[in-house]
Parts: C-alpha cells; structure tokens; sequence
C-alpha cells in the first residue's frame, strides 16, 4: 500500500525529470525516478507560469477597476439642492397664482396696454410675497421675444444678473384675464 | 512559500498585495459612504416631495373624515392647493402619532405651514380672547388691534408690511420695555412691534391705515416664552403658524418640500400660505 507520493517542484520543469518516493511497508523506500522528454516537461512548466500569468492579469485588472472606479468623475448630484431648486419654483408659482386669486394682476395689469400696467405695484405685491431669503428678478412676456422689464421697459426677454452668481430659476405664471394673455417669468434665487 | 522563490521576493509580493487589498477598500469605503448619503438623500426627498403633493391635492379618505373616522389623511377643501382649516385643527387633535400610518407615504414627518400675508379690511373677523397667545383682529374699516396676552413671560415679535398705505400705530397697554412704531415710505408702511409681556402684563395696540392694500404681509412674527416655546399667533380666529408631526427633527437625513398653498379659515377667508413637509 502506498502511503506517500510526492513530486518534488524543485526538479519540475528544470532538468526534465520527475521522481516519486515510494513507501511499501516491510519493504522500505523505493525512489522512481522517471526522465521526461523536454517537450512535456517545457509544456507543464509553461502551464504553471501561464497559470501565474492569469493571477498578474486579474491583479492588474483589479487594480485599473479600482482605480478608474475611486477616480473617474462622478455626478455631483445633490437632492437636497435638487429638492431646494424645486421648493423656489413651486413657491413662485404659488406667490403669483394668490396674487391672481386676490385679483392683483387684474388691478394693476392694463388690460389693453401693458405698457400702461402698475409695474411699480406689481413688483412690490410679488416680492413682498416672497421669503426674505430669496432675491427674485421679474419680466412679463408678450411674446417669447418681446417682454417688458418689471421697471416696465419694453425690451427683449431674458435675465440680466449683472455679475451676480447664483442657482436661477424660473417660475412661469400665464395671466389670461385679458384678450392678449402675458406670461410672468419670475426668475428667484437664494441669497443666503 | 515556495522553496524555489526567495524570502525577498515573496515578502515584497505579500507586502504589493496588501498594499492592492487595502487600496481596494480604501477606494470602495471612500466612494460607498458619499453613494449611502445620496441614496438616503434621494429617498428622503422623494418621500417629502411625496407627501406634500398627496396632502395639498387631496381631501383625504372620506372627503369629510374630520366629521367621521380618518382612512387616509388629505388636508384639501377638495380644491388643490387649498388647504381646509378645519381639516388641519382634526389631524392635529388626533394627534401625529394616530395619523401616521394613515398617511402615504408611510415616513416620519413634520408638516407645517405659515401665514405670509392676509386682507386687512376683512370686515366680518372674528377674534377670540385669548388666554395663551396673540391676536390680530381686524375691524373691516381700516383698524387692526393687535393683542398679546401669555400665561407665562412671552416676547412677541411682529413686522408687518402694508404696501402704499400709509398706517400708524396707537398704543392702548404698552410699556417702556413695549415699542411698536410704524415707518412710511414711497412704498408702503412697515410697523414693527416687540411686547415683552407676562401672565400678569397683556399688551396692546393698534393699527390704522388709510388707502387699504390688497394685501397686509406677515414678514416677522414669533411669540415666545423664555424658554424658547412657541406660543400661538391668531389672525381673527385662524392660527397663523401651525406644525403636525415628530417631534424629534434633530434627525439630519431628511429632506424638505416646500409649497406655497392657501389656507381656508373659519370664515372662509383665504390665506396664503407656506406650507413645507418634512420627510426622512
């Protein structure tokens, strides 16, 4: 009965030969040794260094996974600013959709000229109903290229921030109590 | 080990494996706790955008559960965007605790609103006295009588804007320690108020105005105790500041929608409202 085989490393794959010791009980130790053609004894060592090959490769392609995952850019998304933009703009269109109930917009918006519109007053009822925290930058569009300033300047549409750097947003009120309808644009941010 | 492989060269081969495993969870580790906060974030702000759109389009199940037994809580008159006021004093006598889970999303909250403005000339008021806060009661002819009256020492704050009127204010019970002034420009006046007042030290004044606003804006108002509690500020008999909800926000994975909304009073006068919904 065979009690112990081994192959010893050390001779694998450098001088072509292979050994077994054997142990057959009441008859000592029997050596084997067993000489291999160099093609055989080349190919297994070949197997061994590609099997090692393999474990380089997997590290290696570890380590560029976590590299390009730690490193690559990520999506500055923050929800609570997302939910923050959002809360201006409901709260926009809010403020201007009260001020319509209370009919606001139909005393102080000329219902024939716009030109001859309160804009001093509307300004005022519009920001007064906004939070302390939020500055706010008001036009009123008769067309998507002709609007009047919330000064009631007769002009081209769009924000002037004049420098001032902030997260903008729009909240859009179409006031149709007259025969040719005028959207609010309500630009608003935060100053703090 | 390999007998084959020097001592040298298997340490530095553990010692570049170790650096490989502990740079992979470094990375991993460092990325992950940003990716959890977000989620949470994420998740908390879905809840409160959530609630405040299901509160503020909905009545609630039945439409008239403040009348019979609450199934789902709604706080719509039935119009989106105005809230019933009776609807609100039900959910808040019933308790948070008892209206939680009849609330979708299913979350911990606190919903709020405020009142940012009101009709000064609203001629049918109907004010309470109260034992235990403050009042703004309204006579319908160009007079507001403001009134602060606390069962314990209490400071009332008050800024109120009428824009292009011109107002003034008449001391009837204040003190040295009391101001209240009225200040007048192109645009409109302001007047601001601080009474210090106690159980035994009831404040008052008043306001007249002449070419009456639209409109009369709240921009300050906060009633309280020294230590810190909120004492209760009425516009006739409309509570201007309300809260439902847990008590314990000092959590700080939640997130907050705001609205702005309209309130239907007693009398059916509408304020307008800020009305925010904090979920997490």
């Amino acid at each position: 009965m065979v009690i112990d085989e081994m192959n010893d490393e050390r001779l694998l794959g450098q001088n072509s030969i292979d050994w077994k010791k054997k142990n057959y009980p009441g008859q000592g130790f029997w050596l084997h040794i067993i000489k291999r053609d160099s093609p055989r004894s080349s190919s297994l060592a070949a197997n061994k260094k590609g099997y090692f090959y393999f474990i380089e490769i997997a590290l290696i392609a570890m380590l560029l996974i976590t590299f390009f995952y730690a490193f690559s850019p990520k999506a500055e998304i923050s929800y609570l600013s997302m939910q923050d933009i959002n809360n201006l703009k409901q709260t926009g269109y809010g403020t201007l959709k009260f001020l319509d109930d209370k009919n606001v917009f139909s005393t102080y918006i000329d219902p024939a000229v716009m030109a001859n519109s309160d804009f001093a007053k509307l300004k005022m009822y519009i920001e007064a109903g906004l939070p302390s925290t939020v500055d706010s930058q008001i036009e009123y569009a008769q067309s998507s290229t002709v609007c009047y300033s919330e000064a009631g300047v007769s002009g081209g549409c769009g924000l002037a921030m004049n420098g001032t750097k902030a997260d903008v947003v729009r909240a859009d009120y179409t006031y149709s109590k007259r025969p040719s309808p005028i959207t609010i644009h309500l630009f608003l941010w935060r100053t703090l | 080990m390999r007998s084959a492989q020097s001592p040298v060269e298997f340490i530095i081969v553990v010692f570049l494996f170790m650096i490989i495993l502990i740079s992979i969870f470094t990375a991993f580790l460092t990325k992950l706790h940003p990716e959890i906060e977000k989620a949470i974030e994420q998740r908390a702000c879905l809840k409160a955008s959530g609630l405040a759109t299901f509160l503020l389009s909905e009545p609630g199940t039945p439409a008239d559960w403040q009348s019979s037994e609450l199934q789902l809580l709604g706080l719509t008159n039935g119009t989106s965007r105005y809230i019933s006021y009776d609807k609100w004093l039900a959910a808040g006598s019933m308790g948070y605790l008892n209206i939680r889970n009849k609330t979708v999303p299913d979350t911990s909250y606190l919903i709020g609103y405020n009142i940012y403005a009101f009709n000064p000339t609203v001629a049918d008021d109907v004010c309470p006295i109260t034992g235990n806060g403050a009042v703004i009661c309204r006579d319908g002819a160009g007079s507001i009588t403001v009134t602060a009256s606390p069962a314990s020492p209490a400071i009332f704050n008050l800024k109120l804007f009428f824009p292009y009127s011109t107002a003034t204010v008449t001391p009837a019970s204040l003190e040295a320690s009391d101001s209240a002034a009225a200040a007048t420009t192109a645009s409109g006046t302001t007047v601001t108020a601080r009474l210090n007042t106690s159980a035994t030290d009831s404040d008052q004044f008043s306001i007249a105005f002449t070419a009456s606003p639209k409109l009369a804006f709240i921009q300050t108002a906060d009633y309280k105790t020294t230590g810190a509690a909120d004492l209760q500020i009425l516009i006739g008999n409309t509570s201007a500041v309300e809260t439902i909800g847990s008590a314990s926000t000092g959590v700080n994975n939640y997130c907050k929608s705001e609205r702005a909304a309209g309130l239907v009073g007693k009398i059916n006068e509408v304020f307008p409202v800020r009305f925010s919904a904090l979920a997490w």
